[in-house]
């Protein structure tokens, strides 16, 4: 069965991904470095020779290390210039940002997080993407995101560029599946056949305590996910208000309940999002992003994994795989001194205008699919064992990135289910209040889950 | 202008405005925006009136439960870490050679900062791979016993607020047994060789000798000790990070999570002074009870 795609600007993102299993794909021209669509050239100085240094933070020790190779790249090229490299832990990052930069104080440029976008963009707390480091038309035509109005604050002005693509995945501990008995045609394509083979993967001791579970997952992507897959979108048209109490969502978490209380097959920790768990053996399949390659390519070498396509409800890619997201990259404090955003949008523009950074650090390094169509054929892409994994679903992913304050609310009714909360329709009706309290104390969540490619196979007036 | 007349003249203005500072304009400045709907990085900050203050106490039932959270931890915290402390500093003065050693061993947990002490008892509370539950299976399963049941420390209503409490008691006994052991050796030893003399048992002596003469310690140490509860954090903040469904949530975690996830610092400061004013609250009640107890 053929889908076509109906929206040209708004499938950007599904072409691209398509492209990995279609021989070529239309692209702009350009060269190693004029990714942006501005090459970058080498200048004779910078700063005027005068010496300056930079702070640039990051959260993820794994980034920070190709982060620093950066730095020394340009640092070699203008000895005047320091880029210091910080790592801040995850959960301090946010309130010192919050705080730091609107008080002038702050790094120059740090990693950006998708879910913070809209209060970032509210508090003008990033500075425009200038002409000389990019062109927004060559962006929007190029990379996946912007077409979408994934990258844009409600203003309209872009801040930064796109890591890459991710989505949802399962994936498999081998020496446990294997040992389990499974082989490739095992893999599970629908929700029974992956409850099933859930229930073979999961071991338990002499006294039937779970040693091993056989899932485990991020508890709100599944939801997210699931709810996608049957053709329901999580917001209403307009994105005022969430869509909970309905059969969808009925679906998505009877199956968690499902799971944990009939099958006993999951691990009962979804909700503080272990996916240690694989690679430490205590889980034998684990769903979620494809970031996990990433994670687990670096910190977990000698295991043995793979990972498949998400299971739907009925074995099929349509109406909806699931999500898509978009991690995004560093953005330039709109606070700090001319002369330090001048260097740091040099910086900027060095490191994502060269297309080796984008395939290589990027996205392959953490398991995305590259933002940037002209790489999409680049044999090291098309050869990454997750990028090929993605591709067929690509034009049934569902751009979105969900306010993180939803995001908590969902984890909340995935826990409720673990917990054993049995009424379901209680449940709903309280999620969708508390979630819609929750949505309507801002009016500028950048909701464009509509703008998704099949939107005629969804739900109709829903 | 000698420079003793510069000291006697400058020490209080800078003390004052340290203070001014440091703790006047902060506070006034979260009492004033408690009247707002503000964001450092808001556009549309407005006055709001007691609207923040309305929605706290009325409407918001996170706050309500965080305020029992919060109550239970202090009671828990407070009452069974001071009887403890009480009873194992007694029990220390007593015990001559030990005393240091063991003194040592208590306060140990009290030297680890909260957040690296509170990451390692996440991985000791682990339900299913840590070394509590399968310590209990191993003491259980050795002896023939029927097989221990599973406990949900940190990912179950039931217990989140428990295992938050227990770890409380661990990193924080170790001090008070200090302050009350210090008390206890300060009380003059001829008093007990003096009862002892006149038949007086040891739990007599314990109620009609070292608790009245070490009332000043002990309120000290139930003062301080709710003052710091019911600011509590880390604890809940890392082991199980308010859940789950919010049954461990702290008010002071909800300040951050309002402030820093939802950037409404106004309600946030709503919260915060509510805090303030139950701690300010709590600790006149004791102090004028402290002051009738030492009338009499």
């Amino acid at each position: 069965m053929a889908y076509e795609l109906n929206r040209r600007q708004a499938i950007l993102t599904s072409a691209a991904l398509g492209a990995l299993t279609l021989p070529q794909i239309a692209i702009a021209a350009g060269h190693g470095q004029a990714a942006t669509g501005v090459p970058y050239e080498k200048k004779d100085q910078i700063n005027d020779g005068a010496p300056i240094k930079l702070e640039y933070w990051e959260w993820s020790g794994q980034r920070a290390d190709y982060q620093r190779k950066w730095a020394e790249a340009y640092m070699a090229m203008y000895p005047n210039v320091e880029i210091e490299i910080v790592l801040q832990p995850w959960d301090s990052y946010w309130p010192s940002l919050i705080t730091n930069v609107p008080a002038g104080a702050g790094p120059a440029m740090w990693h950006m997080h998708a879910s913070k976008q809209t209060e970032f963009c509210g508090g003008d707390l990033m500075d425009p993407i200038p002409q000389s480091a990019a062109d927004p038309a060559y962006l929007a035509e190029n990379w996946i995101g912007f077409a979408e109005g994934a990258m844009a604050c409600g203003s309209g002005s872009i801040h930064t560029v796109p890591m890459g693509a991710m989505m949802p995945l399962l994936f498999v501990n081998l020496d446990k599946w294997e040992a389990a008995g499974l082989t490739e045609a095992d893999v599970p394509t629908t929700w029974e056949e992956l409850r099933a083979v859930a229930v073979r993967l999961t071991e338990r001791d002499a006294r039937d305590r779970i040693t091993v579970a056989g899932l485990s997952m991020d508890g709100q992507e599944w939801l997210q996910n699931a709810v996608y897959q049957q053709g329901r979108y999580l917001f209403n048209e307009d994105g005022t208000k969430v869509q909970v109490d309905n059969p969808e969502y009925r679906a998505a978490l009877k199956f968690i309940q499902d799971l944990v209380h009939t099958d006993k097959a999951l691990d009962n920790e979804i909700a503080s999002t272990r996916f240690e768990a694989l690679p430490a053996g205590q889980t034998a399949m684990y769903i979620g992003f494809s970031w996990i390659a990433g994670f687990l390519r670096a910190n977990a070498p000698d295991m043995r994994w793979s990972a498949f396509l998400l299971p739907t409800p009925d074995g099929e890619l349509p109406p909806a795989y699931g999500n898509i997201r978009f991690a995004i990259e560093a953005v330039v404090n709109p606070y700090a001194d001319d002369a330090t955003k001048a260097v740091a949008w040099d910086f900027w523009h060095f490191n994502y205008s060269r297309e080796d950074v984008i395939v290589e650090d990027l996205a392959l390094f953490n398991g995305f699919l590259p933002p940037y169509a002209k790489v999409l054929d680049d044999g090291r892409v098309t050869e990454d064992p997750i990028a090929a994994t993605m591709a067929p679903a690509g034009q049934f992913g569902v751009i979105n990135d969900l306010p993180n304050v939803i995001r908590d609310e969902q984890l909340e009714l995935v826990t409720a289910i673990v917990l054993g909360q049995v009424d379901l329709d209680q449940l709903l009706a309280d999620s969708e209040a508390a979630q819609n309290s929750l949505l309507s104390e801002r009016d500028d969540w950048n909701i464009i889950e509509r703008n998704y490619a099949n939107h005629d196979l969804m739900i109709a007036d829903q | 202008m000698t420079s003793r007349t510069i000291f006697i003249y400058g020490a209080p203005i800078v003390a004052g405005a340290f203070f001014l500072i440091w703790y006047i304009l902060p506070i006034g400045w979260v009492v004033a925006i408690s009247f707002w709907d503000y964001s450092p990085i808001g556009r549309n900050n407005a006055p709001v009136g007691l609207e923040n203050y309305r929605e706290a106490l009325t409407q918001d039932h996170v706050f309500w439960a965080a305020t029992r959270n919060t109550a239970y931890f202090t009671f828990g915290n407070v009452v069974l870490g001071t009887l403890l402390a009480l009873v194992i500093a007694n029990a220390l003065s007593r015990t001559g050679a030990f005393t240091r050693l063991a003194e040592t061993a208590y306060v140990m947990p009290t030297l680890f900062s909260v957040v690296a002490a509170a990451v390692v008892w996440e991985e000791i509370f682990q339900p299913r791979f840590g070394i509590l539950n399968n310590g209990l299976y191993f003491i259980t399963d050795t002896l023939g016993l029927p097989p221990f049941p599973e406990i949900g420390w940190t990912t179950t209503t039931e217990w989140s607020m428990p295992t938050v409490i227990l770890f409380g008691l661990w990193k924080f006994l170790g001090l008070r047994i200090i302050i009350l052991l210090a008390a206890i050796e300060a009380v003059p030893r001829d008093l007990y060789e003096a009862a002892s003399l006149d038949g007086v048992t040891r739990r007599q002596q314990f109620f009609h000798i070292t608790i009245p003469l070490i009332k000043p310690a002990l309120w000290f140490v139930v003062i301080a000790g709710i003052i710091n509860s019911f600011q509590v954090f880390e604890p809940m903040y890392v082991i199980t990070d308010g859940g789950p469904l919010r049954s461990s949530i702290s008010i002071v975690m909800l300040v951050a999570e309002t402030a820093f996830e939802r950037q409404r610092f106004g309600y946030s400061a709503a919260i915060s002074v509510i805090l303030f004013a139950i701690i300010l609250a709590f600790t006149a009640v004791l102090f004028w009870l402290r002051g009738r107890s030492e009338a009499k």
